[in-house]
């Protein structure tokens, strides 16, 4: 029995101790940010950069990584119990529903003294600009151009597509068998077909914007619907076609799946970003510099226009209440020095571009190892940030429902009908035209 | 010649056990294989030549990876604090509610018995925004403890039917036997009890130990500080959606089941026990 | 999301649910997702504890390796069997083309027609080792001496099964076939993580269809609604299950 009641003590003590130990003793000042930048390179490195932060300020920034699957629904759980961070990583559709329940403030002063000295874009800061305030700050930048194997275009004698023509072209011609045992290998364009993640999407909006396609009009100041018209109805008749060329599994395509066929060469022409560069760069340099990057192919009468993201920091309400805005001040001004600047973006090194003048021309920048040996690409990636278009962005004004409108996947869903289940383009697009009305009118 | 007959069934039973058993592990254990090959192959061995049964040239340079470059050990023990306490405390407390559902007689036990798998009526996400509320307002926010409350709950009633199932089975003369001889219902249950239904307990610990290894969903809502976070979030935060490194996910992930797999060959031993455990009953 | 002061609109919600063509559309996904999983985890599982339960040599390695599906964390398998299944760099297909079974590669998740049938496969090779564990441990308690005597009365291996083992497993399987049930019908992560419903809402069960409402188009209202049918549906299932099958072939209404 003696031995019983050693083991329950034993246990009680490991409670104990581990309840002292959750109890933080706080000293100094902290500041809160949560961001999606979960794999362990991206922790590591902006863990390093925060505590630098810490030494020469005394302000520690604590970071949250959430998984990006649970960053929203944590949001609105934090948003329902009042206990956001100081800051926020978001994607601009997402920051009109944080304007929407009121849990941001506007930071105006912040990003004129920041936008002073280092000078954002002005294609980049308007995404966090509603009703002449500014929400957010734009903090580095994503886009998607087309990626294509310059080899294998310079084999088949394809110049890279500048038009919607060009680019079916090719992708007819490099959907091919290269090694002759009679089974397809190298496929000549990815067009995910899917509403798994946005990468389907997305795609679909890169095609619809260079027709001038739309979905929401806010010019009249009224929300309409504008889906359904000719230049839609031709996005989809020409993406039909050209999925008869597309990797087999399109429908379960997501942005790692894409990133599997480009890191294994099965991909002649796919729109992505350089997420890839790193690793390829690292372990296979070949292949790596044989794919290149330009702008999305336009169609007759159309226009420049790319899919991407220039995402942000939000400042909360929660911020102003705790009284931390000035060490966020802080924070921020020192962030945007263009050497810290470059360190924040290369935790992701060929993905993440700079969304500040100053950064984009600075040395640390430019003469950072991977930057310098891949400056075609990063250039590429830099010009199209200039021609981003956003969901819900669109329309001559910021729809106050883009989060919803982006979340449905809706572009995606109505590729789908047309090209899994056979609905004719005038259908499909129609359906989608209502499913979007609902969603607007909820 | 009966005995020849005899013989040849038993060759044929055992060959047939041998061929179920091969069957199931080569259908089962064949994609858990697949994350091996994966977390010991190199990039160009991945991505380019046709799957094989086995590298060329192996390497451990993931596993490296795992422990030196990233959070593993703190995810370790934190995910071992989780699931010993969320096995122990279900055990003690299931064994105690499964015990008076089979053995007390109250008021409303038929109700109460079924009631308890309400727990299972909702997806676990309609979850999220009470929960943290909840963890916010009695300060267990960012804390482990809470995540080892909610998990309780989850196991719980799993745990009470599968205990209650078993002592039903204990026939009722034991007990009114021991209980004419004076012994106490702690003593009933402690010591006649609890050593006839070992397959059980072990069932129980099993289940929550596994259940909670793997929960992702509660510490990924409630613990914010990556220091206090579990294995199973933060191994699922390496498969972000872009530039995902599939030998270090595999690496992370055989990682992640060592500890189980020797959690339950120490537990597995109670299912060995248990069988003389069912010889005395009968 | 969270209204301060939401207006009172009745019954206004759940009629307006149960209008709509895809409520019952996924409410049908959601029977067949719950119903072939337990058809087929069930039987499997059974099978295996049975095989697992006799007596051979390298006992607790068999079971231990039987039992990885049930362990490894879900995130990684299912992206695991999404490459594995993936028609064009994928093993399986790869198998199965080398073997001569198939000439064009297969799509697993990205063919609407099958797309359900393979993520019910990939659930159950994820559950039936836990089926198997538990029916392993009530195994485990059957008296060694009754089969002894069994097979001095010269009963066969199936009149030892019928009259022996499958009474004394039948209420371990009934109650496990009904929180199996419960959990799948609410079953998030797999279809989740291997398709999120698609291609062209294939695999859109209920649980999925409230997540994607409640968390990337926000209709929190219709989420709330949503899961006040679910509960209707489990409570009316539950008292009918244990008024009819639990009762009468479990004993567990005792």
């Amino acid at each position: 029995m003696k031995m019983k009641k050693n083991y329950f003590l034993i246990l009680v003590l490991i409670i104990a101790v581990i309840f002292t130990f959750s109890i933080n003793v706080l000293a100094k000042e902290t500041i809160e940010i949560w961001h999606w930048e979960t794999p362990p390179h991206r922790i590591t490195a902006q863990e390093a950069l925060f505590s630098r932060f810490e030494k020469e300020t005394g302000i520690e920034v604590k970071q949250v990584p959430i998984n990006f699957p649970n960053y929203q629904s944590k949001i609105m759980a934090g948003i329902a119990a009042n206990s956001l961070p100081d800051l926020l990583l978001i994607n601009p559709p997402q920051l009109m529903d944080m304007i929407k329940h009121d849990a941001i403030i506007p930071v105006d002063d912040i990003f004129n003294s920041i936008h002073k000295k280092y000078e954002f874009p002005e294609a980049l800061w308007t995404a966090y600009n509603y009703m002449g305030k500014q929400y957010g700050l734009p903090v580095y930048g994503v886009s998607w151009p087309l990626t294509y194997r310059a080899d294998l275009y310079e084999e088949a004698g394809l110049e890279p597509p500048k038009t919607w023509d060009d680019l079916l072209e090719a992708a007819e011609k490099l959907t091919m068998d290269r090694d002759g045992d009679g089974e397809t290998d190298i496929y000549g364009f990815c067009l995910p077909v899917s509403t798994i993640g946005n990468y389907g999407s997305q795609v679909v909006w890169g095609f619809l914007r260079t027709n001038d396609g739309k979905i929401t009009d806010l010019s009249s100041g009224e929300q309409r619907i504008v889906f359904d018209s000719p230049e839609t109805r031709e996005t989809y008749e020409f993406l039909s076609k050209l999925a008869k060329y597309t990797v087999p599994g399109a429908g379960n395509m997501d942005w790692g799946m894409a990133e599997l066929l480009i890191k294994s060469g099965k991909v002649a022409t796919v729109m992505y970003n350089g997420a890839w560069l790193r690793e390829l760069d690292e372990k296979d340099p070949e292949l790596a510099s044989k794919y290149k990057m330009t702008f999305m192919p336009i169609p007759e009468g159309g226009q420049r226009k790319n899919t991407g993201y220039p995402r942000g920091i939000l400042i909360t309400k929660r911020a102003e209440e705790t009284g931390h805005l000035e060490a966020v001040r802080t924070f921020l001004e020192w962030l945007y020095k263009p050497e810290n600047h470059t360190e924040y973006l290369m935790m992701e090194a060929g993905l993440f571009m700079p969304v500040t003048k100053a950064t984009a021309e600075s040395d640390t920048f430019n003469n950072y190892p991977i930057i310098k040996k891949y400056n075609d690409l990063m250039q590429v990636q830099a010009k199209t940030m200039e021609y981003i278009s956003l969901i819900g962005f669109e329309g001559g004004g910021k729809s106050l429902e883009a989060g919803a409108i982006e979340g449905s996947f809706l572009l995606g869903a109505v590729l789908q009908k047309i090209v899994n289940e056979n609905w004719s383009v005038e259908k499909a697009v129609e359906w989608g035209q209502s499913e979007y009305e609902k969603i607007v009118e909820y | 010649m009966i005995n020849r007959d005899a013989k040849k069934r038993k060759f044929i039973l055992k060959f047939g056990i041998y061929l179920g058993l091969g069957l199931i592990s080569l259908i089962y254990v064949f994609p858990i294989y697949w994350v091996f090959v994966t977390s010991i192959s190199g990039f160009k061995e991945l991505m380019f030549e046709p799957p094989k049964v086995f590298p060329n040239a192996p390497t451990i340079e993931h596993y490296i990876y795992v422990i030196s470059s990233s959070k593993y050990l703190i995810f370790l023990k934190n995910s071992l604090f989780v699931s010993i306490l969320v096995s122990i405390l279900t055990l003690i407390m299931s064994v105690c509610f499964a015990y008076a559902l089979s053995n007390v007689r109250f008021y409303g036990k038929y109700f109460l018995s079924k009631t308890i798998l309400m727990v299972y009526f909702f997806p676990g996400i309609l979850l999220i925004i009470p929960l943290f509320q909840m963890a916010q307002k009695v300060g267990l926010y960012d804390n482990l403890i809470s995540v080892v409350i909610v998990n309780i709950l989850m196991t719980l009633p799993f745990s009470i039917w599968t205990l209650k199932l078993y002592f039903d089975d204990i026939p009722k003369e034991i007990s009114e036997a021991a209980k004419i001889d004076g012994c106490s219902r702690f003593d009933i249950l402690y010591r006649i009890f609890l050593p006839l239904v070992l397959p059980g307990l072990a069932t129980v610990a099993i289940y929550s130990f596994v259940v909670s290894w793997n929960d992702y969903l509660f510490p990924a809502v409630l613990i914010s500080d990556i220091d206090h976070q579990t294995l199973a979030v933060g191994i699922a935060g390496w498969t972000s959606s872009y530039s995902i490194n599939w030998g270090q996910i595999a690496a992370a992930s055989i990682m992640t089941i060592i500890p189980i797999v020797i959690f339950f060959a120490s537990v597995g031993k109670l299912f060995i026990k248990g069988l003389t455990g069912g010889a005395v009953k009968g | 999301m969270v209204e301060a002061d939401p207006p009172f609109v009745g019954l206004n919600n759940y009629i307006k649910i149960l209008w709509t063509p895809e409520f019952w559309e996924e409410v049908k996904l959601t029977i067949i997702w719950t119903g072939s999983n337990l058809g087929l985890i069930i039987p499997i599982g059974v099978l295996i504890a049975l095989l697992l339960n006799q007596e051979y040599k390298g006992k607790s390695f068999f079971r231990t390796w039987t039992l990885l599906p049930w362990m490894f964390p879900i995130v990684v398998t299912t992206l695991m069997w999404r490459w594995m299944l993936y028609p064009v760099s994928g093993v399986i297909n790869h198998i199965l083309k080398q073997i001569g079974m198939i000439t064009a590669p297969i799509e697993f998740l990205s063919d609407s027609s099958i797309a359900m049938f393979t993520v019910v496969l990939v659930n159950t090779w994820r559950w039936t080792p836990f089926v198997a564990i538990v029916i392993l441990g009530t195994l485990q308690t059957i008296p060694k001496d009754i089969y002894e005597a069994a097979t001095v009365d010269g009963a066969g291996i199936f009149q030892k099964f019928f009259y022996i083992t499958l009474p004394h497993i039948l209420p371990s399987v009934i109650i496990n076939s009904f929180i199996l049930m419960l959990w799948l019908f609410n079953m998030f992560p797999p279809i989740w993580l291997l398709t999120q419903g698609g291609p062209s809402r294939a695999t859109m069960t209920l649980a999925i269809s409230i997540y994607k409402k409640g968390f990337q188009i926000f209709r929190m209202s219709e989420v709330a609604t949503l899961s006040i049918i679910l509960l209707i549906i489990l409570s009316i299932t539950t008292w009918l299950y244990f008024k009819f099958v639990g009762g009468k072939w479990g004993r567990l209404n005792d």
